[in-house]
């Protein structure tokens, strides 16, 4: 067969024509196709740190049910974190059948139903793919359609090649299926760049700050675990020695465990590196005053009292309770 | 169920005039250092207990039993809740089914159609 060849005018008419096309999608989807703008400057300056190709191997894959893209996600995330569910199991916690699908919200709150620590991570490709080069998958959540008719995806992005320019992902019914940077950034655009890791207790998430994995633990003590939490505020303070959450929620979950030595050493550490903390004076006084060394407990009782602050009803009562219980030994 | 809400507000708030006089020595809880370094302001005690039942509600009318839905809603913190409380049907949630990928992809066909090939 010949091929016809189409006279030089036709061929520019098509070129315009396209190119429209293009600029037309991108304007419906913002943009973000023709001009990615995280990968671009990821492009440009290539982190040092960043190893050119990684691929977690330890992932599993669990193919998706309809809708049920969150289940699934979570699901290979949470073993990834070393913790054995089956995405069967997650729909129970993660899925709303009406909306036929799950919140972000819930993506955060189930894995530490299971002990581990659930992290938000910031909007930045790089913070992606910083922990997945550290061995963490990432789960991501994507839109196939557009901002004002969206199709919601969660995706697990388990490697990347700089070189190639593509993630490696674990979506929908494809096991470490590929995607161009650009592609990837245009779907992942519209939620603000939303991603979150799972990691087990003794593990921080490489791109961590200490405020917002302080505020992760203590949803993971405050929902009761406290083991685990104990956990992970020694691992808080590998990372961060003079944390003041971790020194707290170290002796927190230490007294809680009935373990009052170490509840007593933390909470001194604490009055130590932050002498201005009424909190870590109030709770150092309750300890002592348990262990009966009563004379130390009032003086910190004392001090929490004069910090004064918003606690101060709580250390005021933490001292009148000392005194009388110092009043009941020496009559 | 509004007036139900009113009086349980009432009574939380008379519970709350008399905390200060009857506040347990006791320790100072992770979260509530946490919450502080979140933001310095006391939060709205009452509008948290209405959320969290709140959030019990829109659960159960998307779909979950009494008993789930107050679990998941259990082992959310306020922030947590607090966030949802009210938007649950505006925000995303990841759902996919395979005529919704169809459906994209044939729009998507239809508009590149349109534009590239048609004479």
């Amino acid at each position: 067969m010949v091929q016809e060849v189409a006279p030089r005018t036709v061929l520019r008419y098509r070129k315009a024509r396209s190119i429209a096309g293009f600029l037309l999608l991108g304007a419906l989807n913002g943009c973000a196709l023709l001009a990615p703008p995280q990968y671009n400057v990821l492009k440009e300056n290539r982190p040092q740190e960043l190893p050119a190709r990684v691929e977690l191997k330890n992932v599993p894959f669990f193919a998706q049910e309809d809708y049920q893209c969150g289940p699934a996600a979570i699901a290979m995330a949470m073993n990834a974190a070393g913790v054995k569910v089956t995405p069967e199991q997650m729909v129970e916690q993660v899925y709303l059948p009406a909306k036929k699908g799950s919140l972000q919200i819930e993506m955060l709150v189930a894995p530490r139903r299971h002990g581990l620590v659930a992290y938000e991570l910031a909007p930045q490709m790089t913070d992606v793919l910083r922990e997945v080069a550290a061995g963490t998958p990432v789960i991501v959540l994507e839109n196939y359609r557009y901002q004002w008719w969206p199709l919601w995806h969660y995706a697990v992005i388990i490697g990347y090649d700089l070189e190639s320019g593509e993630v490696i992902r674990h979506s929908r019914t494809r096991e470490r299926q590929t995607m161009p940077f650009p592609v990837f950034e245009y779907v992942w655009i519209d939620e603000g760049y939303w991603a979150m890791v799972v990691v087990p207790p003794d593990r921080v998430p490489v791109t961590a700050t200490e405020e917002r994995y302080g505020q992760a633990v203590a949803a993971l003590e405050k929902g009761g675990d406290v083991n685990n939490a104990h956990i992970a505020y020694n691992a808080m303070l590998k990372r961060w020695p003079a944390s003041f959450v971790g020194l707290m929620g170290l002796g927190n979950t230490a007294y809680a465990m009935k373990d009052l030595p170490s509840a007593e050493t933390a909470f001194r550490e604490a009055v130590q590196a932050h002498p201005e903390a009424p909190a870590a004076f109030n709770n150092l006084a309750h300890v002592l005053a348990v262990r009966g060394k009563f004379d130390e407990a009032v003086s910190a009782a004392e001090r929490a009292v004069n910090l004064g602050g918003p606690l101060l009803p709580t250390a005021q009562a933490t001292l009148e309770e000392i005194r009388k219980q110092t009043g009941t030994r020496t009559p | 169920m509004r007036r139900f809400y009113q009086l349980i507000a009432q009574i939380l708030i008379v519970t709350m005039v008399w905390t200060p006089f009857t506040v347990q020595g006791a320790m100072v809880g992770t979260d509530q250092i946490v919450a502080s370094a979140q933001d310095q302001l006391n939060r709205d005690k009452v509008l948290n207990f209405l959320n969290r039942g709140d959030v019990v509600k829109q659960f159960e009318a998307l779909g979950l039993s009494a008993s789930t839905a107050k679990e998941r809603v259990n082992a959310m913190t306020q922030e947590e809740v607090n966030r949802i409380a009210g938007r649950i049907d505006t925000l995303p949630t990841g759902a996919d089914d395979t005529w919704a990928w169809i459906a994209a992809i044939v729009i998507v066909g239809v508009i590149i159609w349109l534009v590239w090939y048609k004479k």
